[in-house]
C-alpha cells in the first residue's frame, strides 16, 4: 500500500511534465528470465536533444521500523534528501558510495539532517547499527526516470524523441539498456535487466524478528 | 640327602607358586591391558570426535571473527576507499583484537586488495564461489589455513575479507591442550602428487612424515605404533577438504604410556606381591622341609650309629607329632636292639653246658682289657685241661662227662675272685683270666687248682679222679695281644702235657719245644723212611710151664744225636700228627718179616703188635694186614693185635667191625692195659678179642697191695670165664709171678722174665732160656707149682 501511495505520488509528480509534453510511455521491466521486476529504476537519456526537466529537489527517506522508507529512490542530481527518524531508536546511516559518502547519526526524530546528492550514481546506504537496513539512492542526470511497480510496470512522461533507456536494479549484474524512439504510436516498451538470481546478497542479511527488509 | 629333599620341596613349591602367579599375572595383565587399551581406544575415539567438533567450532570462531571484521565500520570505510595501505592499516588495527593469523581483503570482482602476509597468495577459491560467507581449508603457498570468507557489506557488497588461522604446530598444540588427556595431534594433507604432507604436529618428530604413510593406507582405522620409545594408539580423522580437493586429515595419537605406566605399576605391585608370596611359600616350604628333614636326618644319623653298633643315640623328644613318635619308637628300638644284642652276645659268649663264658668271651674280654689296660697291670691267662675226659665220655657216658666238666668249672670258679674271668675254651679246657696279680699270687692260684684235682669228682654213684694240666701265660711279659696271650697259654699247656708237668709257664725259650716237636716229627718220618727205627721184642712166657712162644713187638728209636727216644715221647706225637699209621705199618711189616725170619729158622714165635686208636679208624687196616701176611707168608694166628681199651672206646661200633674182620682172618686180638681205663665188662663179651693184658699198674705192686691182688685175681677169673687168654704185664719179681701163677694167669711179661730186646739179642736170650729150662725144667713152674700147691 505504501508503495502504491508512493507510486501515485510519483505518477502525480511525473504527470506534471507530461501535461506539458503530453506523452506517457509504459515500460515493462523484466529480469533475464522474463519475470517482471519491481523496484527497477528506468531512465531515459535523450540522444538527439538536451532536455531539462524540473524535478522535485527535496526528497525524504524516513527510518520506519528499522528500515529505509522508501528503500529505493531515484532522484535527480542535486536533490536534497531529508533523513528523519520515525523509530524510537538511533540509526547510524552511512554511505561509502562514491557519488555520495556521508554519515548520519540519527537520533530519534530529534534532527532531520539533509544530504545533497550532487553527483550522479548509485549511493548505497546502510545503518551501522542495523546491518540489514539497506537503502539505495539512484542519483540520475537523465531528465526522465521512473521506477517499476510490483508488476514491473513503470510509466514515464516523456517528450517524443530518441532515448537511451537504461534500467537499473540493486540486484543487477549488469544494467539493461536499449535505444528507443518515443512517438505517439508506440507507448509500450519492454526492458530486461540481468539480475543476480544466484546471489543471496543482499537478501542474506535479514532483520531479526518481524522486521522485513527490502524485498525486490 | 637332607638337601635333596629340601631342594625338591622348595623346587616343587616354588614352581607351583610361580606357575600360579604367572598364570594369574598373565590373566590380570591381559585383562588389564585389554581394558586399558579399550579405554585408550575409547579415549582415542572420543578425542577424535572432540577434535572434529573442536575443529568445526574453530571454523565458527574464525568465521565469527572474520565477520566481525567485515562489519567493522572503520574497516568497511577503509575497504570502500579501495586503498591498500588504508586497508592494511585498518586490518593491523583490528588484528590486535582478534585471533587470526592472516587476513586478506578482496574486491568484489575478486582482486586481492590487501594481505597481512607479504607473499600475497591469492585465495583461488574466491573465483568460483558465490556471494555467501563460508569457511574452508586452503593452501596459501606452502601453508595451510583454516579460513573464513566473509563479504564486506556497506551495506552492499564492497569486497571480501578472508580471515584464517594457520594449520600448523601451533594449532596442533592448541588442540592438544584443549583435548582431555592432551593427545598428540598431527595435521596432514596430500600434495598434488598424492604424497602425504605434514602440516603441523604437536609431536616433535622428524619421522612423522615417514611414519604417517602407513596410516594413510588404512584411514579411520585404529593403529598402534611407537615413536621415540613411546607407544601410541593412532587414528586418522578427516577434518575436511582443502579447497584444492585434497583431504585434510588429522592423526590423533593417544599415548599408551600412561596406561602402560599404570599397567606397569600394577605389574610392579603384582610382581612385588608375587615375590613376597613366593618368598613366603619358599620360606614356609623351607621351614616345613627342614622340620621334616631335620628329624629324618637325625633318624638317619641315629640309624647309622645303630649300624655302627652305637646304641646310645640321643633322639630329640621335644616333638609331639609323628616325628616325635617315630623318634621315641626309634629310641625304644635302639634300646631293645641293644638289649637283645647284648643277650645274643652273652649267649654267644656263653658256654651252654657250664653256664660259664666261652672262648669268644675271654678273647673279647682280653682284647678289651689288654687294649684299655696299662702295661703295669698284668693279666695272667691260665689254661686248665682235664685229662682223659674222652675216656670218661666213652666209658661213663656224656652225662657223666658233662657233669665232670660242670663240676670242675664250678670248682675253678669258686677259686677265682669275682673280677677274674673263667670260660670254657674247648671240650676239656678252661681258660682263666686273672688280672692284677703278682706272679707269686698266681702261683698260689695254680697250686689251689692242682690241689683241687686231688679231690675226686662225685657223679651219681661214681667217684671219678680228675687230673689236669695247666698252661700259664702272663701279659705283658709273654704277649701283647689277647690272641698271642692265649696262644702262649696254649703253648704252655702243650709244654705241660708234653713234658708231663702239672703246670707250665710260657717261656719264650721253650717256645722251641714246639719246633723241637716239629723237627722230631720230621725226623720220625725220615727214621721210618730210612728204617732207622728198631723193633724190640719182649717175651711172654706161659705161667704154667714157662714155655716161651710169644713176644710183644715194641718200637724203639735210637736217635743218632739224642740217644734212645722213649716211645712215650714220640708215639703221642705220631698219633697227633697222623704219622702213627705209617709207624704202625712199619712195625707190622718188620714184625712179620721177623716172624717169617724166625720161622725159617724153626722159631715159631707169635708176635703182638700195638695198634693205636687211629689205626683202627683206618678201614683199610684188615686189607693192609692181610696183604702183609701174604707178602711174608705168615699165618694169621702168628700175629696178635694189641689195642688199648681207650682206643676201642673212641669209636666202638666201627672198631668192633674192623676187629671182627681181623679176627675172622685168624689174627689174635688182645686188649692192652686192661684196668687202667674205665673198663666195661660188658664190652669184653662183645669184642672179638682173644686175650686180655692186665695193666702193669696192677702188677707192679701186686705183691704188696692186697687191693691189686683182688682186682687181678677177679680179672683173671673173669677173663678165663670169658675164655680169654690173660697176660700180665710188668711182672718184676718172682713173688708176683708166683701169685699170678696161683691166680691162673696164662702168660707173664715183664722185667722179671726179660726186658725188651732186639731180635738178635732175644734169640741169644732164648737159647739160654731154653737151656735153663732144660737143665732146670720148670724153674718157674716149680715156684709156681709150689705156690699153687700151697694155695
Amino acid at each position: 500500500m505504501r508503495y502504491k501511495l508512493i507510486m501515485i505520488i510519483f505518477v502525480i509528480v511525473g504527470c506534471f511534465p507530461i501535461l506539458v509534453y503530453a506523452l506517457t510511455i509504459h515500460v515493462s521491466v523484466r529480469d533475464q528470465t522474463g519475470v517482471s521486476l519491481r523496484g527497477a529504476v528506468v531512465s531515459l537519456r535523450p540522444l538527439d536533444s538536451t532536455q531539462v526537466v524540473d524535478h522535485e529537489r527535496t526528497k525524504m527517506i524516513d527510518q520506519i521500523g528499522r528500515a529505509f522508507v522508501p528503500q529505493v529512490i531515484a532522484v535527480a542530481t542535486g536533490t536534497l534528501i531529508d533523513f528523519p527518524n520515525s523509530d524510537d531508536m538511533r540509526h547510524h546511516v552511512y554511505s561509502f558510495s562514491k557519488p555520495k559518502r556521508f554519515e548520519l547519526k540519527l537520533y530519534s526524530d530529534q534532527t532531520r539532517p539533509s544530504v545533497l546528492f550532487d553527483k550522479p550514481g548509485l549511493v548505497s546506504m546502510g545503518c551501522n547499527i542495523h546491518d540489514w537496513m539497506r537503502g539505495y539512492v539512484y542519483v540520475l542526470d537523465e531528465p526522465y526516470f521512473s521506477m517499476s511497480n510490483e508488476s514491473g510496470d513503470g510509466w514515464i512522461d516523456v517528450a517524443p524523441g530518441k532515448y537511451q533507456m537504461v534500467a537499473r536494479h540493486p540486484r543487477q549484474k549488469s544494467v539493461g539498456e536499449k535505444i528507443i524512439t518515443v512517438d505517439d504510436r508506440r507507448p509500450d516498451y519492454e526492458i530486461s535487466i540481468y539480475i543476480d538470481t544466484k546471489g543471496t546478497l543482499p537478501d542474506q542479511i535479514e532483520p531479526p524478528g518481524n522486521y522485513r527488509g527490502y524485498r525486490p | 640327602m637332607k638337601h635333596r629333599v629340601q631342594t625338591r620341596l622348595l623346587l616343587v613349591f616354588g614352581i607351583l607358586v610361580t606357575s600360579i602367579l604367572l598364570v594369574i599375572f598373565s590373566i590380570v595383565w591381559q585383562v588389564t591391558r585389554d581394558n586399558f587399551q579399550k579405554q585408550v581406544s575409547d579415549q582415542l575415539l572420543y578425542t577424535g570426535n572432540s577434535l572434529t567438533r573442536q575443529y568445526s567450532q574453530n571454523s565458527q570462531s574464525i568465521m565469527r571473527e572474520t565477520q566481525l571484521i567485515s562489519r567493522d565500520y572503520g574497516f568497511r570505510s577503509a575497504v570502500s576507499s579501495g586503498d591498500e595501505n588504508t586497508i592494511i592499516s585498518a586490518l593491523a588495527n583490528i588484528q590486535q583484537r582478534i585471533n587470526l593469523d592472516r587476513m586478506q581483503v578482496y574486491s568484489v570482482d575478486g582482486q586481492l586488495l590487501a594481505d597481512t602476509s607479504a607473499d600475497r597468495q591469492h585465495a583461488a577459491i574466491l573465483r568460483n564461489m558465490g556471494n555467501r560467507p563460508l569457511t574452508a581449508n586452503i593452501m596459501l603457498g606452502n601453508v595451510a589455513y583454516h579460513i573464513a570468507l566473509s563479504p564486506v557489506m556497506a551495506p552492499d557488497l564492497i569486497g571480501w575479507i578472508v580471515g584464517g588461522t594457520r594449520i600448523d604446530d601451533v594449532l596442533a598444540n592448541m588442540h592438544k591442550k584443549l583435548l582431555p588427556g592432551n593427545p598428540e595431534i598431527s595435521f596432514f594433507t596430500h600434495d598434488n602428487n598424492g604424497d602425504v604432507k605434514l602440516l603441523g604436529t604437536s609431536l616433535e618428530l622428524k619421522t612423522m612424515q615417514m611414519a604417517v604413510d602407513q596410516y594413510v593406507h588404512a584411514p579411520e582405522k585404529e593403529q598402534q605404533t611407537t615413536f621415540d620409545g613411546e607407544q601410541f594408539l593412532v587414528r586418522s580423522y578427516k577434518l575436511g577438504e582443502l579447497t584444492s580437493g585434497q583431504d585434510l586429515i588429522s592423526f590423533v595419537f593417544v599415548s599408551l604410556n600412561s596406561a602402560y605406566s599404570y599397567l606397569e605399576k600394577i605389574s610392579r605391585y603384582f610382581i612385588l606381591t608375587g615375590i613376597f608370596a613366593l618368598l613366603l611359600v619358599v620360606a614356609s616350604a623351607f621351614l616345613i622341609s627342614r622340620s621334616f628333614s631335620r628329624p629324618i636326618h637325625q633318624l638317619a644319623n641315629a640309624a647309622t650309629s645303630i649300624e655302627n653298633g652305637d646304641y646310645s643315640i640321643q633322639m630329640p623328644n621335644d616333638r609331639t607329632d609323628e616325628f616325635g613318635f617315630l623318634a621315641k619308637s626309634f629310641s625304644r628300638m635302639a634300646i631293645a636292639i641293644d638289649h637283645r644284642e647284648h643277650r645274643i652276645k652273652e649267649q654267644g659268649m656263653q658256654d651252654t653246658l657250664t653256664g660259664l663264658h666261652n672262648r669268644l668271651y675271654i678273647e673279647d674280654w682280653l682284647s678289651n682289657h689288654l687294649s684299655t689296660n696299662h702295661k703295669h697291670n698284668s693279666v695272667s691267662v691260665v689254661l686248665v685241661s682235664i685229662d682223659r675226659l674222652d675216656e670218661v665220655n666213652y666209658v661213663l657216658g656224656h652225662d657223666v662227662a658233662d657233669h665232670v666238666i660242670t663240676e670242675v668249672g664250678s670248682k675253678l670258679k669258686a677259686i677265682l675272685r669275682s673280677k677274674d674271668i673263667i670260660s670254657r675254651m674247648g671240650t676239656d679246657t678252661f681258660g682263666l683270666a686273672i688280672s692284677g696279680m703278682q706272679p707269686d699270687e698266681v702261683i698260689l692260684v695254680v697250686k689251689r687248682i692242682l690241689e683241687l684235682f686231688k679231690t675226686p669228682v662225685g657223679v651219681d654213684n661214681y667217684s671219678i679222679d680228675v687230673t689236669g694240666h695247666l698252661g700259664i701265660a702272663v701279659y705283658p711279659d709273654h704277649a701283647d695281644t689277647a690272641r698271642d696271650l692265649l696262644r702262649a697259654a696254649e703253648h704252655a699247656l702243650f709244654i705241660a702235657h708234653s713234658f708231663h708237668e702239672r703246670y707250665s709257664y710260657y717261656t719264650p725259650g721253650r717256645d722251641s719245644t714246639s719246633s723241637e716237636h716239629l723237627s722230631l716229627m720230621g725226623e720220625l718220618r725220615s727214621a721210618i723212611d730210612h728204617n732207622e727205627l728198631e723193633v724190640w721184642y719182649q717175651p711172654q712166657v706161659a705161667t704154667e710151664d714157662g714155655e716161651f712162644s710169644r713176644v710183644e713187638a715194641l718200637v724203639r728209636w735210637p736217635h743218632p744225636d739224642r740217644g734212645m727216644i722213649s716211645p712215650e715221647t714220640f708215639i703221642p706225637l705220631a698219633e697227633r700228627t697222623g704219622e702213627i699209621n705209617r709207624l704202625t705199618h712199619w712195625v707190622l711189616e718188620n714184625s712179620l718179616m721177623q716172624i717169617a725170619d724166625w720161622r725159617a729158622r724153626g722159631l715159631a714165635f707169635q708176635v703182638s703188635v700195638n695198634l693205636s686208636a687211629r689205626d683202627l679208624m683206618n678201614r683199610q687196616l684188615p686189607t693192609v694186614i692181610s696183604v702183609l701176611l701174604r707178602k711174608y707168608g705168615v699165618r694169621p694166628d702168628s700175629l696178635c693185635i694189641e689195642i688199648t681199651e681207650s682206643a676201642i672206646m673212641s669209636n666202638m661200633e666201627s672198631d668192633i667191625s674192623v676187629l671182627q674182620v681181623l679176627r675172622d682172618t685168624g689174627i689174635q686180638i688182645a686188649i692192652d692195659d686192661y684196668g687202667t681205663g674205665y673198663s666195661s665188662l660188658e664190652y669184653l663179651a662183645r669184642l672179638p678179642v682173644t686175650e686180655l693184658k692186665i695193666d702193669q699198674a696192677f702188677i707192679k705192686n701186686l705183691s704188696k697191695e692186697s687191693s691189686d691182688q683182688v682186682i687181678v685175681k677177679s680179672v683173671i677169673g673173669l677173663a678165663q670165664g670169658l675164655g680169654l687168654t690173660v697176660v700180665s704185664e710188668g711182672v718184676e719179681d718172682a713173688r708176683a709171678a708166683r701169685m699170678l701163677h696161683d691166680y691162673g694167669c696164662d702168660l707173664l711179661q715183664g722185667y722179671f722174665i726179660c726186658k725188651p730186646k732186639p731180635a738178635a739179642e732175644l734169640e741169644i736170650w732164648f737159647d739160654s732160656y731154653q737151656a735153663r729150662t732144660r737143665t732146670n725144667p720148670g724153674s718157674m713152674v716149680k715156684t709156681h707149682g709150689a705156690h699153687k700147691k700151697r694155695s
